[in-house]
């Protein structure tokens, strides 16, 4: 057969056959044609893993009577060979390619379990498309021998919440591979299967990272009242690898307790990595004392602790500790400074525009960025500044320009944007500048991206403007 | 840190971050693979206290210690998959036929390269069958193996693998080869230390030169994952690193059509070697 169509309301399936491809796209193409109310067309080519170019042809006339129609081409399934070809003619830009499973079969689907590129979206499409004939399948696969594919079928009925399963999950506990072991605790963990809880705690100690770090996971989402102070003791065990496991579990059981055991942690732990990580965890508390902790993690001597605590006010937005946060921009490690600046961005704190500003000279590269980055998100109208920089030597510093001017300025940004795209050196600039121009939109950007086209050498801008223009 | 889900890249995050990557390793990221940077890297990212792309790719060039950071973004962002026996037949032959047929032709030493190692599945599986057949002792035969990612070759060297790594390989090798501890299978020293493992990017047109020639390379399942130009790059290194006569052993779904025309394609039955 050379071609399968499938008809679901305004969707047209055309399923191209392993053979005879040009025969498959013409029968197809015919379908389009003479269907009416088609307003979405999929071609998948899942059996198709050459093409010749010719047939591109045939997908071209695909392309053009169903713009036609004012309807919408998606092309799936493309293998990479495919693609290159697409790549090589330069087609790819015409074109919405993606990855959809529905015309595979259950042993289709499983066997895409073996390629670690598509692994994962399977096993969510499976999830989501849960039936009878693949619950028989992965349930037959967890009997089998291979890991991979145990490994798989029981992430798969995890997602798909499927409790009937529960049982033979449990048993996977005793897989003698380490990432099937893995799975069975993720999935427990998802399931609420207490009675597992005090089994978990063993694999905490597990040598292997992520059998560890899963136990952690799952001891949190099955955690009572009793778990911060179990966990907290292994806070005390000699391996920092242990310790670390600990505070990542309380941080997500994050209640009062698993706090307060972080705190009095921190003020012990001796290893830096130990305790840049116990700082991380408390910044994901909810909690009055936060923002302090965090300051004063910007006076540790160890520089992991120092970005960790600066990172962390990024998140927590302190308002009332703008002045402090302000007297960090200049910090000797430009990672602490880079993160304050992000923080006041984030706060969107008027009073700190001038001040970025003042500091912009004296600071390195990297807080530099920040800054340009922040003033796009505070309302004070850096727009003066943010133009003397149009032509900084950095390509960096001028595409955080545009990106600022976009937020704070759109018709300076639009008006910089068309300069750039003809002149600036950097494609990322010429990139950026094309996104913004295709984001506002001003009048008469079509035909400033048709004149770039020809002149354009990066295979990124030239697809970008291509897509945008809808053109070859 | 709690962060659920993965950290979203944006279109030119992506084309950045893909530029990057391929200039240093030849990968190409379609847009389609956008989701699999954010699967591997989202982890990296808090680790570094970063909450979006833009914060990595600045770290990437402005830290002072950017070179660390790329070749653990090399170590996140490679395909490593691998298993021992894979694709037998073409090891089968090499040991049948080529191997027989440059000692007819005089050769009294033979050096093979895994040129994309991985952890060490695809050369220690040749020393396992050359040790099957009766010749690693018996002839001068030198295994050198490569890979661009760091973390992979550090397995290799500790030849301790997962039992992901035995896909189909019978059990009676298993229990001859490996000593089971827990989760982990040990391979036997005598057999490890047949192989010697080195860093190497196939995009370096010297990357053979730490052992010269070779008479045989096995470079699988890793061109699928580069552009025709960078396929046509690494094929000329191949040609220009092996011995003549030389043969090369590619990945079932890779050919050097419209690559390469310096080969002569052989079908043995089993799969196909292309001869220099
Ligand atoms: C899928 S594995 C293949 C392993 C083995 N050859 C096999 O067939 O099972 C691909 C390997 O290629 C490596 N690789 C990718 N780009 C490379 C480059 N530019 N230079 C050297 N190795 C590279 C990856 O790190 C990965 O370990």
């Amino acid at each position: 057969m050379s071609v399968e169509l499938t008809r679901n309301k305004d969707t047209l399936r055309v399923v191209i056959g392993a053979e005879n491809h040009v025969e498959g796209l013409n029968e197809g193409l015919a379908a389009v044609r003479s269907e009416s109310g088609v307003y979405k067309v999929i071609l998948d080519l899942k059996n198709c893993l050459f093409l010749q170019s010719k047939s591109l042809a045939t997908i071209l006339a695909f392309k053009k009577e169903i713009q036609k129609n004012k309807a919408e081409l998606l092309l799936v399934n493309v293998s990479e060979e495919v693609h290159q070809l697409f790549e090589m003619t330069n087609l790819l830009p015409l074109f919405t390619i993606s990855q959809d499973y529905t015309s595979f079969t259950a042993d289709e689907l499983l066997e895409k379990f073996f390629d670690p590129e598509e692994a994962d979206r399977v096993s969510d499409f499976i999830a989501e498309n849960y039936t009878d004939d693949i619950k028989a399948r992965l349930y037959d696969a967890l009997a089998m021998d291979d890991p991979l594919l145990k490994e798989y079928a029981v992430l798969t009925i995890g997602k798909a919440h499927d409790y009937d399963a529960t049982a033979k999950i449990k048993e996977c506990l005793d897989s003698d591979s380490g990432s099937v072991v893995r799975a069975a605790i993720l999935v427990l963990g998802w399931f609420g299967e207490v009675s597992v809880r005090d089994r978990l705690y063993e694999f905490l100690k597990s040598s292997v990272s992520d059998v560890a770090e899963a136990a952690a996971g799952s001891i949190a989402l099955l955690a009572d009242d009793s778990d911060a102070d179990k966990i907290g003791i292994l806070l005390k065990s000699d391996s920092p690898r242990l310790r670390i496991v600990a505070a990542q579990a309380l941080s997500l059981i994050n209640d009062s307790q698993s706090y307060s055991i972080l705190l009095e942690h921190l003020k012990k732990e001796k290893n830096e990595d130990v305790r840049a990580f116990t700082v991380k965890s408390l910044a994901g508390f909810n909690k009055p004392g936060v923002a302090d902790i965090l300051l004063a993690g910007f006076d540790d001597e160890s520089i992991k602790v120092r970005e960790a605590s600066a990172g962390g006010l990024v998140r927590i937005k302190a308002k009332d500790k703008v002045e402090e946060i302000l007297k960090r921009i200049t910090d000797k490690d430009s990672w602490v400074g880079y993160f304050a600046v992000k923080a006041l961005g984030e706060m969107h704190s008027e009073v700190s525009a001038e001040r970025l500003i003042e500091a912009y000279a004296a600071v390195e590269e990297n807080v530099r960025l920040a800054i340009i980055e922040a003033l796009g998100k505070i309302k004070y109208d850096s727009s003066p500044f943010l133009q003397g920089l149009v032509k900084d030597d950095n390509e960096d510093v001028r595409k955080e320009v545009l990106g600022a001017l976009m937020k704070i300025k759109p018709d300076a940004a639009a008006a910089t944007a068309e300069k750039l795209v003809g002149s600036d050196e950097s494609w990322l600039v010429r990139f950026k500048a094309v996104e913004i121009l295709d984001t506002i939109k001003p009048e008469g950007y079509k035909d400033v991206l048709r004149s770039r086209i020809t002149a354009e050498d990066n295979k990124y801008v030239r697809e970008k403007i291509q897509n945008i223009l809808e053109v070859l | 840190m709690i962060q659920l889900g993965t950290i979203k890249i944006k279109d030119d995050e992506f084309v950045e971050l893909k530029d990057i990557i391929y200039n240093s390793s030849a990968i190409s990221f379609s847009d389609s693979k956008k989701y699999l940077l954010e699967n591997r890297l989202t982890k990296r990212l808090q680790e570094l206290n970063f909450n979006s792309f833009k914060d990595y790719i600045y770290y990437l060039k402005y830290n002072i210690k950017k070179k660390e950071e790329m070749e653990i973004l090399l170590n996140l962002v490679t395909i490593n998959e691998t298993y021992f026996l894979r694709e037998r037949a073409q090891m089968d032959y090499m040991i049948k036929t080529v191997i027989p047929e440059l000692q007819a032709k005089g050769k009294r030493s033979i050096k093979i390269w895994s040129s994309a190692s991985s952890s060490g599945e695809e050369a220690y599986s040749m020393a396992i069958l050359l040790n099957e057949a009766g010749l690693l002792n018996r002839m001068n035969i030198e295994i050198y193996a490569s890979d661009i990612n760091t973390e992979v070759l550090e397995t290799a060297k500790q030849g301790v693998y997962r039992s992901v790594s035995f896909r189909g390989v019978p059990q009676q090798i298993v229990d001859k080869y490996f000593t089971k501890d827990g989760f982990s299978f040990k391979l036997d020293p005598a057999i490890a230390s047949q192989v010697r493992f080195f860093q190497g990017n196939l995009l370096n047109p010297l990357v053979a030169s730490k052992f010269g020639k070779a008479d045989i390379i096995f470079c699988r399942n890793v061109l699928i994952y580069f552009d025709m130009e960078a396929k046509k790059k690494v094929i000329e290194t191949f040609h220009k690193a092996l011995n003549d006569p030389g043969y090369l052993f590619l990945g079932h779904s890779e050919t050097l059509n419209k690559i390469s025309e310096k080969f002569q394609m052989k079908n043995f039955g089993g799969g196909i070697v292309y001869l220099k």
